[in-house]
């Protein structure tokens, strides 16, 4: 042992141990020789399509048709459609002779469907050219869906969606610690004039239409938010000229030594227009050469970032030039975002690209800030006519060439679904491994298109490493997915084996869609060059940074981080206020106080963002006036324990409450008085697949009974229907079993409020048949919804109706084939159905108050935050920082319907809504739902009898809350004779 | 009164008191020495002073209020009123749930704190042969799991009910059961998860303090048993090294027991809270539920009142235990 060990420390070892070290890396290092994968596609014919599994209409197979018949002539005039001749097909729409400064003006509210039928003189290609006015509404980007001579003419023209224009309400404020504060963002109304376009960005050019010679007609169908439209026509869809072009077209322009010798540096964050309310003046801290600069205080000095990353998304600013003459432009950026992805940008100056080269201009990843010229590949700057004047530089995000790839990939992703889902019909989601299941034999199809399919799939690869100029690490997945399925078709026994591999490869690649969608990209300043001058160069020595971060680290001792916005002192007419939220939320609600609150009512806030120690804070005496995002029991445990004020002793309490139902603050009720302001509302609702339930040819179950008529069909074809079983260790809420015991009637408190009413027969009957969907129908206990849902395994759930958020972001490949509606409710004896369901949420309360001045103060607060106008900000704002993934769940119903749901989508909730049933929170009742959980366990794992089981634990929870209210010397329930009768 | 005795020498009292009251030297003289005393030796008070404040403020007054809380109900927002023993006999005779948690918290205790204790110390022990630049690399692979907060959450994936989880997926795809077990909500599974997640969180404990007491065995004391007639790697283990580190060995195993006595987010973050009918319910857990959950801090002060004890009894069975080692 010894003698080994002296061997291992000997020097030798060492040696061998670094010198195999460095080889590795030296291995590691080499320039890795790009390897493609053509000769697996080259000479097959990879549009050719299998089966059923290709959706027919998109927008590629669209142009391919167009091609095919020779029909891609570029016609020579414009065609202007009168909109005075429009049909009313749905709703009303209406022509106004004037409007904004427009004559005859075709205005279409939210509810309407028009059709217009006008003559084109030559056949051809044509782009459709819109003039339109977004009228003021719920600030929501507006969408509309297109037909030509009666049918969509390709998957995306559905969905046609027309930008709002935001700008600042006014200039950047300093809020008394020295902070700028960015201005709040608002709508910039005017006439917009727009293509119509693929709002995913896969196409970078505007669609292309073809229209026949001789009479034609469009219809438009509104979708979400009303708009005006001025102008609509087709224009001939010429592609962009060329540099060379644009060279020659200007070559006789003067340029003048005004013109040579100027040079102006104007800020990102000076923007005038952008695509979208979150995308605002930003600032960095974290380089040293940052302009303005300042180590320890936020100076807005970029802008971009996350809030513009997603294709489509643009920034506008102007700027002028004293003489004409040709000008070369620079960007000082950065793209720190994304590794081994190039972020691009179109260059529009004065509203048009102005040639091909700079529709996507490309920035590679970089750490630091660098200056940018734009320019071509030999790094000769672009040199761009400008007349005196006035003009404007405009930066949209755009994919690419990366887009084509993109919308192929997703295209293959939507048919490798469809064969999973074909697999699945045969083998289950769990095959048997020792089976062979004779796919090739029962589906040869499927085989044929898995073919295929993966010989798209190596071709994606190597479009994207050309693309990229380097073998990305991200597109390993599709690599991968490509290699398997290659095996498979080579040996189709191992489908069933390898199947959950291939589930979740497909699954990855739905992640990298979304991912590689993304390009986001920041901009500190701009520079205009004449001929004679140059940008200055962009560089931090590595002292400039050592300085910076040495000085961040001290500044870090003295800033405070957690105090958001102004810092009021200890005054009398200051409140304090604690969110039990995140940073972004807390960011715009201190926003909003300073810029609306305090100014309106001359009361000033300190708002805190907190995590846990709420408790510990008041019992020291050190808690705030108002906490908002309280959760569901807080209320009423410290109203309980007299710690919180009673909000019906104020005036207006009445009007505040109008604006929800009372589902929302009934939880907060305790012995007639109120102790907490609704924030958020959520409640259950049914999701399902239109895809599937089509393919399996169902329709929505409306009851439980129907859904249950279902099963076999579903659980034939090996997929499933998943409701919550409160199985999960963390969440245990039963929301779903409280949902069928009102529909039966029954309810989960007696009148009294001094028991649980869970062992009258109604109950009892809803447990009942509730175990039973898992006992005895099978339905799985624990699942991932978001997943399970976009593979098609469970086309129908009841989740929470926020699910909606996750899935609209994490499963881009099913958009448009699934939608909500009300949750399966149970048929009463009149023949109406229950749909009752149970609703949680969060709320804001005020903590006791000595003074009168600060409980007067506290109450003018929390009045301003329920209103409907505070609620449908902070919404808009926080959809605006996080897009759809950060749609507020708002209790208020005013400010809900400002929320950006579709009308459908919006009258589905509100329905359910007024279902949701006014559950009490009681003393104790902490007790309930944790031994309603227990219940439904021991009956699913155990499979003993739910009567007893639930009588039993329907004992334990009277207990404790019997035990509870002697605590605090209410009456209690002498429904213990009751049960013995 | 011995240690009057002790303290009080001849220079302090006068000879014909103490010749006078031998035996009735009250309390009141006897503390007025003691403060003599101090006053002789300020210097080092002064130096213990730092420490001593600290200490008596964050964990002797701690101690002192939670004991008086136990007589009390009180409900952390409100004035406490005095129950006398209700909370304890309630605790004792009533609570049945209190029992499940002092029998979880015993087995943990009893499983993971021995265990784990024995693996830290017998691997500590192995990587003090190793090489320096070996050493420093094992070391931290081994300590990692103490130090990464909360990477014990990596297990509810592995153990999720869901059939995608990936120890039902193995057991899915072997054929040993047909449908997935719900290991982390079925009360049948979740102390055995429970105890293994414990087990591997809890390995790092002490491991440090073994370390550095191996580093610090006096060399020599090899050589002379050696000479002495030691046979083999284990004689000299159990003869040479433990004894020089019994500190280091005590250091470890109270850290292992308090550990073991203190687990609650464990159970917690992995099994949910509350568990299934209790079936992962801690001693501290149970605290948890009664102090912030149901606003009872006076039975809850009783329940810590009654863990404190419990550690205490068990750093004495340790203490007696460590003294054999090397006998």
């Amino acid at each position: 042992m010894r003698k080994f060990v002296d061997y291992l420390k000997s020097k030798r070892v060492a040696l061998i141990v670094i010198g195999l070290i460095a080889v590795l890396i030296v291995i590691m290092s080499l320039p890795q020789e790009v390897v493609t994968y053509h000769e697996k596609y080259e000479g097959v014919d990879l549009a050719s399509s299998v089966t059923d599994m290709d959706k027919d209409d998109s927008y590629n197979k669209y142009i391919a048709n167009i091609v095919e018949n020779g029909f891609d002539v570029i016609p020579d005039e414009e065609v202007f459609i009168d909109l005075t001749k429009k049909v009313d097909v749905v709703g009303q729409t209406e022509i106004l002779a004037n409007y904004e400064g427009k004559s005859e003006v075709l205005m279409m509210p939210e509810d309407s469907t028009f059709s217009v039928t006008f003559d084109v003189a030559q056949s051809g290609v044509y782009n459709v050219n819109m003039l339109y006015f977004p009228v003021d509404s719920r600030g929501t980007d507006i969408e509309r869906s297109l037909k030509i001579n009666g049918e969509i003419p390709f998957n995306g023209a559905d969905k046609l969606v027309f930008e709002r224009v935001w700008k600042d309400a006014g200039p950047i404020v300093v809020d008394n610690r020295g902070n700028e504060v960015r201005p709040s963002q608002v709508e910039n109304f005017y006439w917009i004039e727009t293509s119509f376009e693929d709002y995913m960005g896969y196409e970078t050019v505007p669609y292309k239409f073809y229209f026949e010679k001789g009479e034609n007609s469009i219809e438009f169908e509104s979708i979400t938010e009303p708009m005006a439209i001025g102008e609509l026509s087709l224009v001939p869809a010429i592609d962009n000229i060329t540099y060379e072009e644009y060279l020659e077209k200007y070559a006789s322009k003067e340029n003048g030594d005004t013109a040579k010798n100027h040079i102006e540096i104007f800020e990102g964050e000076t923007s005038t227009l952008r695509s979208s309310p979150a995308l605002y003046a930003d600032y960095d801290r974290a380089a040293p050469n940052t302009e303005p600069y300042s180590v320890d205080l936020i100076k807005m000095n970029m802008i971009g970032g996350l809030p513009w990353r997603l294709p489509g998304q643009w920034v506008e600013w102007n700027f002028s030039v004293p003489a004409d003459g040709f000008y070369t432009i620079t960007l000082k950026n950065r793209q720190d975002h994304q590794r081994g992805f190039v972020s691009s940008r179109t260059v529009f100056i004065d509203g048009e690209v102005p040639f091909e080269e700079v529709s996507a201009v490309g920035f590679s990843f970089t750490n630091e800030w660098r200056n940018s010229t734009l320019s071509n590949a030999e790094e000769t700057p672009y040199r761009f006519y400008l007349e005196e004047g006035e003009h404007t530089l405009r930066l949209e995000v755009t994919l690419g060439e990366l887009g084509e790839v993109l919308g192929r990939l997703e295209e293959s992703l939507n048919r490798l679904n469809a064969m999973y889902r074909q697999i699945l019909v045969l083998t289950g989601a769990t095959p048997d491994k020792f089976r062979d299941y004779g796919i090739e034999k029962v589906f040869p199809d499927l085989i044929t298109a898995m073919d295929i399919e993966y010989k798209r799939l190596y071709k994606i690869v190597d479009d994207v490493t050309a693309l990229t100029g380097q073998k990305s690490n991200q597109m390993a997945v599709v690599q991968v997915l490509a290699n398997q399925m290659e095996k498979f078709v080579e040996k189709p026994y191992k489908i069933a084996k390898e199947l959950q591999r291939f589930k979740t490869n497909i699954a990855a690649i739905g992640t990298l869609i979304s991912q590689m969608r993304e390009a986001a990209l920041d901009i500190d300043n701009i520079t205009i060059c004449g001929d004679n001058k140059e940008p200055s160069e962009v560089n931090a020595s590595l002292f400039d940074k050592a300085v910076h971060e040495v000085n961040s680290f001290f500044t870090s001792f003295t800033v405070d981080y957690n105090s958001i916005g102004s810092v009021h002192g200890e005054d009398e007419d200051v409140i304090d206020v604690w969110i039990m939220s995140g940073r972004d939320q807390s960011d715009v609600l201190k926003a909003m106080i300073d810029d609306t609150f305090t100014p309106q009512t001359g009361i000033k806030v300190n708002l805190k963002l907190v995590t846990q120690p709420l408790l510990n804070a008041v019992v020291a005496g050190r808690g705030p006036d108002v906490v908002l995002n309280a959760g569901r029991v807080l209320p009423v445990d410290y109203a309980l324990r007299g710690a919180v004020e009673d909000l019906t002793q104020f005036d207006g309490w009445d009007e505040v409450c109008d604006n929800f139902h009372e589902s929302a603050y009934a939880p907060y009720e305790l012995d007639g008085a109120y102790y907490g302001i609704p924030e958020t509302q959520t409640f259950d609702v049914l999701f399902y697949r239109e895809d599937i339930l089509d393919e399996l040819g169902l329709g929505i179950p409306q009851t439980w009974d129907e859904l249950i008529d279902m099963l076999p069909t579903i659980q034939q074809n090996n997929m499933e229907v998943g409701i919550q079983s409160s199985s999960n260790p963390i969440l245990a809420q039963p929301s779903l079993l409280l949902s069928m015991i009102y529909q039966n009637g029954g309810q989960l408190y007696t009148d009294n409020h001094q028991a649980v009413d869970l062992n009258s027969p109604q109950s009892v009957t809803a447990f009942e048949k509730f175990t039973r969907y898992f006992t005895h129908y099978s339905f799985p206990v624990e699942f991932d919804f978001a997943n399970r849902f976009r593979s098609g395994e469970m086309p129908l759930a009841v989740a929470d109706y926020t699910a909606y958020n996750t899935l609209s972001i994490f499963a881009p490949e099913i958009r448009g084939l699934w939608d909500f509606t009300l949750i399966p409710g149970t048929e009463q004896a009149d023949g109406t159905i229950d749909r009752s369901c149970f609703g949680s949420g969060t709320c804001a309360m005020m903590l006791k108050q000595e003074e009168d001045t600060v409980r007067e103060n506290s109450w003018e607060f929390l009045q301003w935050w329920a209103s409907a106008e505070t609620h449908a900000r902070f919404g808009r704002e926080m959809e605006s920082i996080l897009g759809t993934a950060g749609r507020y769940a708002t209790a208020n119903r005013i400010a809900f319907a400002q929320m950006p749901w579709t009308r459908d989508q919006q009258d589905v909730l509100n329905e359910q809504w007024e279902f949701v049933e006014a559950v009490p929170e009681i003393p104790g009742g902490y007790y309930t739902f944790r031994h309603i959980s227990n219940a439904i366990r021991n009956v699913i794992y155990n499979k003993v009898d739910p009567r007893e089981t639930l009588l039993e634990y329907t004992r334990l929870i009277d207990d404790e809350i019997t035990r509870k209210r002697l605590e605090f010397n209410f009456d209690v329930n002498d429904n213990k004779d009751k049960e013995e009768d | 009164m011995q240690i009057v005795k002790k303290g009080a020498t001849k220079k302090d009292v006068p000879l014909s008191e103490e010749t006078n009251s031998k035996k009735k030297l009250t309390y009141k003289e006897y503390f007025q020495r003691q403060f003599r005393l101090v006053g002789a030796n300020k210097t080092c008070y002064l130096f213990l002073a730092p420490f001593a404040i600290i200490f008596i403020l964050f964990n002797i007054v701690p101690v002192f209020t939670s004991i008086f809380f136990s007589f009390t109900d009180y409900n952390v927002l409100q004035a406490p009123s005095f129950v006398g023993v209700d909370n304890y006999t309630n605790l004792i005779l009533t609570d049945k749930v209190f029992m499940t948690a002092i029998q979880n918290t015993l087995l943990i205790a009893f499983i993971t704190g021995p265990i784990g204790y024995l693996m830290a110390f017998l691997f500590a022990w192995m990587i003090n042969e190793l090489p320096r630049y070996l050493k420093s690399v094992a070391v931290l692979i081994y300590y990692a799991p103490s130090i990464s907060g909360n990477v014990y959450l990596i297990w509810t994936t592995l153990f999720s009910g869901d059939e995608y989880g990936y120890a039902n997926q193995m057991l899915l795809e072997m054929g040993v059961v047909s449908e997935p077990i719900k290991f982390l909500t079925d009360p049948k599974y979740i102390m055995s998860i429970v105890l293994i997640v414990v087990l591997w969180a809890s390995l790092g404990a002490g491991f440090l303090g073994f370390v550095a007491g191996l580093k610090n065995v006096d060399k020599t004391l090899f050589e002379a048993g050696a000479i002495d007639g030691i046979k083999n790697r284990w004689q000299e283990l159990w003869f040479i090294t433990l004894p020089s580190m019994k500190p280091m060995l005590l250091f470890g195993a109270i850290m292992a027991i308090t550990a073991a006595f203190n687990v609650s987010d464990v159970p917690k973050a992995v099994v949910g809270y509350p568990s299934t009918d209790y079936a992962a319910r801690t001693v501290v857990t149970h605290l948890v539920d009664y102090g912030s959950e149901r606003f009872e801090m006076g039975y809850a002060c009783a329940i810590a009142t009654l863990l404190f004890l419990l550690l205490i009894l068990c750093k004495s069975l340790v203490e007696k235990f460590l003294n054999r080692i090397g006998q």
